[in-house]
């Protein structure tokens, strides 16, 4: 399928996509406005204001985005998972641009001109509003285009924490190895950025007074701002055709189903989703959310439910160090879940998505490579790479290497997941740490290496759900306790490569798997 | 005589560094008082005490008999015309709405407003027709001076200060502009404070001249007696227009 089939095939989720994206970065941006240019003139006229004002703005705009996406969660109020987070994000990196011109602007009004409106008896109020902003006008504006340019660019990263927007495609397709979704997802948001630097451009030259006005007249510029308006906001009219109609069955509480932000977790997370659907319960999904953030808003009461692993659980939620004995990992995190989260953990879905230590299939058969231990002797000169993740937790790669005795003559190189497969194929790196259900492993002709010494902990797949949800919720429970034993390893690496090699979509891919597997169960409701 | 503005042993200082020391003056109704001095001399400050844009640290400054801190500052500006050097027009304003400025700020109607614009305009030999619409920079020096002119009148003050209005523009300009300057204020029984480093200037349009250096009076006397002072400093002032 090529890029104009697939631009075709999703045209309403590009404008639901769009739409997203376009709310959160004009919301931001009025925000900003009207936070940056008050600050703006505060700084210029308060001399003692300028030195901590300007080093919050500047601190807030060396802080990568997703951490400061990742440090607002946490936030009460402002914070959590979805688009109002995202939204105090972009405002709070569009303020510096803002600030920083209002106040140059203002600074750089010509002194005599100042003087002279305070000698015709002007009072402050008058000339900031007359004299002031006016003269400033052109430069604030031009800060204000730059903030919503950068917020544009900066609104693709909140598709991490559930926010949507065009960023989603960018995720999804690094995720699934797919460059249509990138090109996509990145050129879409290229271009409403070449959108909104026109439209913000024109229609700011529609506010300067003067001489300062460019030489087109005032009505090109009406219409060349609305033509570029019109054509920003057009596919949001066209997204409210996409409503998906599963939401709206009246007269029963949602469910919000989250997923991680993996095609796995998305598969069965529609799974269970359209299990709740087939009986009427509405759903409203969160998936793809980073990190812990599905974790954190189960505790934060944003979502219900979302898939996880017995093993994830254990080390990262719960800090226990490794254990490789499945059954006492999945009591232990129940017990845990229930006493401090108030979550109850669902039975094993069937399936383990283990920690899976690849190399390429060349270097396997060459070599004679069966079990980690094998790759121990020829790994001197390997390079490694490892997602943040395998790098940074306890179950990881510290304790893998001293397990093994593996000792590389060069640091592993830490990449995106999704990533660390394709760089294995490519030769970049020679041994990855992928995970055993992953569809990629046979689509790109990848090779597991057995754990002979146990090394890596169980990673049973289970739902987690917030206890007052599965209490109110009878049908909930039900099909969580439905999903036991449902799902093998082969139907998951099966899945996994429909989505990620095929290209289908997760949704598709869950409906094909619940009409084979559940229908029985289905019907007889 | 009616004393307009008057001084009384002002004197200001930033920190230690003393600006003004021990002014005392009267300007009468009527009078065109030229502040005389070198660049750093005070000149500008004492003119900028006036419509308290200024505050003396010591002493009083007295308009009207009132001191300006008894004044409110807005209303004491309104009833004061102001020109700087270059003019200080606003920019982003057309000539008309500089020139109706005050008025606009006092909440004139209309009608009166744009019959005192076109006035004041033709008073100081623009043709309103023509100079109305346009904005600051598509005007030569000297027509952006008049327009300042213009707007300082505009709200018809009784007190005009003018800061070195004329020190940018070229000595024909100049010399022309000094004479309809001297025939309004007079016609129109203004009085006027002006400053200006220029002794030509000073000569030609004062009633009387008054020369600061360092802050202090050196002397305050009409032209035909300010030439003729024994201050060694006023005769030193003197000798560069002999050259």
């Amino acid at each position: 399928m090529n890029l104009t089939a697939f631009l075709r095939e999703n045209w309403l989720q590009i404008c639901v996509l769009w739409r997203e994206h376009l709310v959160l970065v004009v919301c931001a941006s009025l925000a900003a406005v009207g936070l940056g240019v008050p600050l703006g003139i505060a700084v210029a006229k308060r001399k003692a204001w300028r030195g901590p004002i300007f080093a919050f703005a500047n601190v807030l705009q060396t802080v990568p985005s997703l951490a400061l996406f990742g440090l607002l969660i946490p936030l009460p109020f402002i914070g959590g998972i979805g688009a109002r987070t995202a939204i105090v994000a972009l405002t709070l990196y569009a303020l510096l641009p803002i600030i920083r011109n209002t106040a140059t602007g203002i600074l750089d009004v010509d002194p005599k001109v100042r003087e002279s409106a305070v000698a015709m008896g002007m009072t402050d109020w008058q000339i900031l509003r007359q004299v002031e902003i006016p003269l400033a006008l052109n430069v604030i504006l031009s800060g204000v285009r730059v903030a919503v340019v950068v917020a544009v660019g900066t609104a693709t990263i909140a598709a991490a924490i559930g926010a949507g927007g065009l960023g989603t495609f960018i995720f999804r397709g690094l995720r699934q190895n797919d460059n249509r979704l990138l090109i996509a997802g990145a050129g879409l948001s290229a271009l409403l950025a070449l959108l909104a630097d026109f439209s913000c451009g024109r229609l700011a030259n529609l506010f300067r007074e003067g001489k300062v006005r460019e030489e087109t007249s005032r009505s090109t510029d009406r219409w060349l701002a609305f033509a570029a308006v019109v054509l920003a906001f057009a596919p949001v009219l066209l997204s409210f055709n996409a409503a998906d109609g599963t939401s709206n069955v009246a007269g029963r509480r949602k469910v919000v189903v989250g997923s991680k932000d993996f095609t796995e977790s998305v598969i069965l997370a529609e799974i269970l989703a359209q299990s709740l659907e087939a009986r009427g319960v509405p759903v409203e999904r969160k998936f793809e959310l980073g990190g812990n953030l599905a974790h954190d808003g189960l505790l934060a009461k944003q979502i219900d439910v979302y898939p996880e692993y017995t093993g994830t659980a254990f080390t990262a939620i719960l800090k226990y160090p490794p254990m490789t004995d499945t059954d006492a990992v999945y009591e232990k995190v129940k017990a845990n879940y229930a006493e401090r989260f108030q979550l109850a953990v669902g039975p094993p879905l069937g399936f383990s998505n283990d920690f899976a230590i690849l190399v390429r299939k060349k270097d396997a058969d060459e070599r004679k490579l069966k079990t980690i231990s094998d790759a121990v002797p020829v790994s001197a000169n390997w390079r490694a790479g490892f997602g943040q993740d395998f790098i940074s937790r306890a179950d990881g790669y510290e304790g893998f290497r001293k397990a093994y005795g593996f000792a590389f003559s060069k640091p592993p190189r830490e990449m995106d997941l999704s990533l660390t497969y394709r760089a294995l194929a490519a030769g970049e790196v020679d041994i990855i740490a992928g995970n055993s259900t992953d569809g990629l492993i046979s689509a790109l002709g990848l090779v597991q290496l057995t754990d002979d010494r146990h090394y890596f902990p169980p990673y049973q797949a289970v739902f987690i759900a917030r206890r007052t949800a599965t209490d109110d919720n009878e049908v909930l429970k039900t099909v969580i306790e439905e999903l036991k034993l449902a799902i093998s390893t082969d139907d998951m690496r099966r899945m996994n490569l429909q989505v990620d090699g095929e290209k289908k979509t997760p949704r598709e891919v869950a409906a094909a798997f619940l009409q084979t597997r559940l229908k029985p169960a289905v019907s007889s409701q | 005589m009616e004393v307009t503005v008057e001084m009384r042993s002002v004197g200001l200082a930033y920190g230690r560094n003393v600006v003004l020391d021990g002014l005392n003056l009267r300007v009468a109704r009527g009078e065109i008082l030229i502040l005389l001095g070198e660049s750093g001399s005070g000149k500008t400050t004492t003119l900028k005490l006036v419509n308290r844009l200024v505050e003396p640290s010591k002493g009083d400054v007295l308009v009207d008999g009132r001191a300006t801190r008894d004044w409110n500052p807005i209303q004491l500006r309104r009833r004061i015309g102001y020109v700087v050097q270059e003019a200080g027009l606003f920019p982003h304003y057309t000539v008309a709405r500089n020139v109706g400025l005050v008025p606009t700020l006092e909440n004139w109607d209309e009608p009166r407003k744009t019959a005192r614009i076109k006035d004041m305009l033709e008073l100081v030999g623009l043709n309103p027709a023509k100079y109305a619409g346009r904005f600051p920079s598509e005007l030569s020096g000297g027509e952006r001076q008049r327009v300042g002119v213009a707007r300082a009148l505009a709200g018809d003050p009784d007190l005009l200060l003018l800061d070195e209005p004329f020190g940018a523009l070229d000595p024909i300009t100049r010399a022309n502009l000094q004479d309809e300057f001297l025939r309004l204020v007079t016609n129109l029984k203004k009085t006027a404070i002006f400053v200006t480093h220029d002794l030509n200037e000073a000569l030609r349009l004062g009633t009387t001249v008054c020369l600061l250096q360092k802050g202090r009076i050196v002397e305050h006397a009409a032209p035909e007696t300010f030439v003729r002072s024994s201050q060694p400093y006023v005769q030193e002032y003197v000798k560069t227009i002999r050259v």
